[in-house]
């Protein structure tokens, strides 16, 4: 074997590999295996670092910009009344899958989940800031959504700093049938179930261009 | 078994895999949370499904001779072991490094059954691993062999079902993961196997293989 990446291939051609299940996972976390640090996703059965890093030539870590744009995120949505929100936690998408959306607009009341992490069908919108992620999130991310039928699902795009919304899921072939490109100026427009019509401008979403020195 | 689209994407990116460590895994079993017992390995980070097929059958399927030939050498091997202060067990899961823990089909460990503590052992205990092999050849011979040769395991046997050979492996270089020597057995051969207190035993291959 030469590469990890030859061997990583390999070992999915010729062995079964076994999914952990979302059971498991949740065990796992709940146990404090990886302590908190690293955001850690389950993708079908496989464990997965979350990619929250400004810029690739950071080492893994927490990017200012993209912390940034969750919290201006959530400020939006609070103002507006939206309160069932939850930030970088597990939504209990598929058997195999926990994925930890940067921010998600559940079904409320918040309480529901207490006991258990919210399921496709309680989650109204996703919301991923991208920037070093931002192809995985628009084109790998996009499908996994679709599938499970998150009605809306939102990408803050740090590094062209515009706002991607897909709506009209089709699960069954894994995309999103609408695709909305917002720009400074434009205005958010969210139809929530149980909150009725959300506007916010699209200038309170993203956060100063600059890269720190 | 065909690649899964999403598992191809994540293997198209490996430094976001996040490799299951062995102190995970031996929680993941302690606490129940995978199912002690299970033919499940953990190879480089990730949960594996062990191969004991005879070439047919699902993955879970355990082929008979591969049954009968295990079960030979393992007899063999603790009537050889006894008095020799090294003892032999089937099954037993071995740290192999950091992200891997391998159950070979027989195992010969330095020590007295009773010493086990309740923690795996580690290659540096281990004198001999055998694999047992007709669907797995293949991949016991690039992988395993590799991690086995990696952790300073001195004997690696391959016991090859499809050609009815016994290959031995033996004085092992960690740092190019490889055995200096390698010799074919067949029919009418002997394998040789050095105990802790430097006695030489032999098993016929027609005792294994018959």
């Amino acid at each position: 074997m030469d590469t990890y990446q030859d061997y990583s291939t390999k070992l999915v051609e010729e062995k079964e590999l076994v999914r952990i299940t979302g059971e498991q996972f949740d065990q796992m976390v709940a146990a404090g295996i990886w302590g908190d640090h690293s955001p850690i996703e389950l993708w079908d059965g496989f464990l997965r670092l979350k990619n929250c890093r400004d810029w690739e030539d950071e080492s893994i870590g927490h990017g200012d910009r993209h912390a940034a744009a969750i919290r201006r995120f959530a400020r939006a949505l609070f103002r507006q009344g939206v309160e069932s929100v939850q930030v970088q936690l597990p939504i209990a998408i598929d058997q195999f899958s926990r994925p930890e959306p940067d921010l998600s607009i559940l079904v409320p009341p918040l309480e529901q989940y207490d006991n258990r992490p919210p399921t496709a069908a309680d989650v109204l919108v996703a919301v991923e800031c991208g920037s070093s992620s931002l192809h995985f999130d628009l084109y790998e991310r996009a499908p996994v959504l679709a599938a499970a039928n998150i009605p809306t699902y939102i990408v803050v795009d740090l590094v062209h700093n515009i706002i991607e919304m897909f709506s009209n899921p089709n699960a069954t072939q894994s995309c999103y049938e609408t695709r909305q490109t917002l720009r400074d100026g434009d205005q958010l427009v969210l139809v929530l179930e149980s909150y009725g019509t959300v506007q916010i401008p699209i200038t309170d979403l993203l956060p100063a261009t600059e890269k720190p020195q | 078994m065909t690649a899964n689209p999403f598992v191809q994407s994540l293997m198209e990116h490996p430094d976001y895999l996040v490799p299951i460590r062995v102190d995970q895994y031996q929680h993941m079993l302690e606490t129940g949370i995978l199912p002690e017992g299970a033919p499940i390995e953990l190879i480089d980070g990730v949960l594996v499904r062990k191969d004991r097929r005879d070439g047919e059958g699902g993955i879970m399927t355990v082929g008979k001779r591969h049954r009968i030939v295990v079960t030979r050498l393992a007899t063999l091997l603790t009537m050889l072991c006894q008095s020799h202060d090294c003892y032999s067990a089937s099954q037993q899961p071995v740290i192999i490094s950091d992200t891997d823990v391998l159950e070979p089909d027989v195992t010969v460990i330095q020590g007295h059954l009773g010493d086990e503590s309740l923690e795996h052992p580690d290659a540096s205990m281990v004198l001999l691993v055998v694999e047992v092999a007709h669907s797995s050849l293949s991949f016991d011979r690039k992988t395993k062999l590799l991690k086995y040769a990696a952790a300073g395991v001195p004997r690696t046997w391959i016991v090859n079902l499809v050609d009815n050979t016994i290959e031995n492996y033996e004085d092992s270089i960690i740092e190019t993961s490889r055995y200096r020597s390698q010799t074919v057995m067949s029919s009418g051969d002997v394998c040789p196997l050095t105990l802790p207190d430097g006695t030489v035993v032999e098993i016929a291959v027609d005792e294994i293989l018959s």
